[in-house]
């Protein structure tokens, strides 16, 4: 099911970002540290958790877009800078008017206490989650029993008055006890129809060779893909790891041992052929490591995805030749946006919407620089 | 608070007569640039030199100052723009102010804060960010084409040494200087 709009509030360096309209082809432009990356990351917290937070090949994006990254302590700095807010909401409303929501809650209890005394009262929560609710939260240690269990009910009243109104599914609560981070009631596991390939997230090009055998797809895609690399005569899984068969070597050797640039396309065009399995895809920079060549060819190879409705993408990029290619293709006018994000001086994000015929109007007559100063 | 410096003009002729006055007679140095992707490039040195862009054409030059209002949106340096067209004075300054306006108040333009246009009664555009830069706009319009001022001047066709002496007594000369040095002042 296509995003159709996107609303994030304390996520990151983003205070309050609101998306409406968006298309089959939305890329995010800017300088660095402008919150591209947020709102990639938001939008796939907030479209999977639907799915308890795991994309469409398994992959816990919770664990790896929020947590992993430095342990659950950089949470609070790195995801709610602004030190008024007290939680984080995502949210995505899809064509069918249903709409997936988070809260990530960050109660303010700071100094230390003894470990048994936390433990309860995290107990009361635990308790509670476990009947009632999934919940991500950050439980620190507070001066006194009494004080715990203030903030405690604090909280609990506000997950109990956002309960009446929301789903189960829409909050969830990470919590720590003896000193370990735990996410509770995620034990049910479920596929959400996204991947992300970014930051912290390493999608298997094993498993997406796996899927694709098991649909039926693998000769086609490999047979194409052999066509745009002509030294590549067949890929194949041989106990368990990939192996490319190359015209002119005897011997095949390990993908792990290719170059970035060949991985990346190779992961691209499983991705995007995989078929049903998946609806949204979001990309960090996909350029990377790709010849001019690779770039043209997974741009139009977007756009033809896209086009025939079949999967929704999510990218950020710094290249000017990825842009290019993408506006060169007639087929991406009714389906592309580009949004540029700026940051202000005081911090705060502000961001413009250009349609396919702004951009290219911007890159081919104006001779702009799509990306922003 | 630091000056960004920028001249937006039709053609390359009328650029470098810019050049040529800012050198000669206010001893500025400047960088002529005929695409907007350089321009922005020079843009984001820290302290980048006037810069003299020629948009190539009437319709172009009122497309990039509005590319360019928006992309400096995040400037955390003051923005002076001299706005040089060969048209009627009015006529280039309401156009300028309708186009502007009309393009702040796109709802996907500036989100989520739009910033505030304002105008003076001597061809001032003021765009106020709240938390960002102020870009000001000096409107200056060449009643008939520069080309044509010039060529009537020397009764021949420009040529790269002319002398801005022989210019010193003509009106719209000295109008010129006046505006050029309010943008660089």
């Amino acid at each position: 099911m296509e995003i159709k709009s996107l609303l994030i509030e304390n996520y990151g360096c983003l205070k309050n970002f609101k998306l409406d309209k968006l298309k089959r082809i939305n890329v995010f432009v800017g300088r660095n540290n402008t919150g591209k990356s947020s709102v990639l990351e938001a939008l796939t917290l907030a479209y999977s958790s639907n799915a308890y937070y795991y994309d469409a090949m398994g992959n816990d994006l919770l664990k790896n877009i929020l947590i992993n990254r430095k342990g659950l302590d950089d949470v609070r700095s790195r995801y709610i800078i602004n030190v008024d807010a007290d939680k984080g909401m995502l949210m995505v409303k899809l064509a069918n008017d249903v709409s997936f929501k988070v809260e990530i809650l960050h109660p303010k209890i700071t100094p230390n206490i003894p470990g048994e005394i936390s433990d309860k009262a995290i107990h009361i929560i635990h308790k509670y989650v476990e009947q009632r609710i999934r919940l991500i939260e950050s439980i620190r240690p507070a001066k006194t029993f009494d004080g715990i269990v203030k903030e405690l009910l604090g909280k609990l009243s506000l997950i109990l008055s956002r309960f009446e109104n929301e789903t189960l599914s829409d909050v969830c609560v990470i919590t720590r006890l003896h000193g370990e981070n735990k996410i509770l009631r995620r034990d049910k596991r479920n596929h959400s129809p996204i991947i992300f390939v970014g930051k912290g997230v390493d999608v298997s090009v094993e498993n997406l060779y796996a899927s694709l055998g098991y649909k039926g797809k693998l000769v086609d895609v490999l047979g194409r893909f052999g066509e745009k690399h002509g030294y590549v005569k067949d890929i194949r899984m041989i106990e368990g790891e990939l192996f490319v068969f190359q015209h002119g070597l005897d011997k095949p050797i390990p993908l792990n041992l290719m170059g970035d640039g060949f991985k990346a396309t190779l992961l691209m065009d499983f991705l995007i052929n995989l078929g049903d399995e998946i609806k949204v895809v979001v990309l960090e920079e996909p350029e990377n490591h790709l010849h001019p060549g690779l770039i043209e060819h997974i741009t139009h190879e977007m756009v033809a995805k896209a086009k025939n409705g079949k999967i929704q993408f999510f990218i950020s990029t710094h290249t000017n030749e990825f842009l290019e290619n993408l506006l060169e293709a007639e087929a991406g006018k009714e389906i592309t946006q580009i949004i540029r994000m700026y940051r202000m001086p005081n911090g705060d994000i502000n961001y413009e919407v250009l349609d396919w015929f702004e951009a290219r109007e911007e890159l081919t007559e104006l001779k702009a620089d799509l990306r922003g100063l | 608070m630091s000056t960004l410096t920028l001249i937006i003009c039709e053609g390359k002729s009328d650029a470098e007569f810019f050049e040529k006055i800012l050198k000669e007679k206010f001893q500025v140095k400047s960088k002529i640039v005929d695409e907007q992707r350089k321009a922005e490039k020079i843009l984001r040195n820290p302290t980048p030199p006037t810069i003299i862009f020629s948009a190539g054409g009437k319709p172009r030059v009122y497309k990039s100052i509005k590319n360019l209002v928006s992309k400096l949106r995040s400037e955390k340096s003051c923005v002076k723009i001299g706005f040089f067209v060969d048209e009627n004075r009015e006529k280039v300054f309401d156009r300028l102010v309708s186009e502007l306006k009309q393009y702040i108040q796109q709802p996907c333009k500036f989100h989520p804060v739009k910033p505030k246009l304002t105008t003076s009664v001597d061809g001032e555009i003021t765009v106020k960010f709240d938390v960002g830069t102020t870009i000001t706009i000096h409107v200056y319009a060449i009643p008939e084409s520069l080309e044509t001022q010039l060529k009537r001047k020397f009764n021949e066709k420009i040529e790269e040494k002319l002398s801005l002496t022989l210019l010193e007594n003509e009106m719209w000369f000295k109008k010129l200087c006046e505006k050029i040095l309010e943008v660089i002042k």
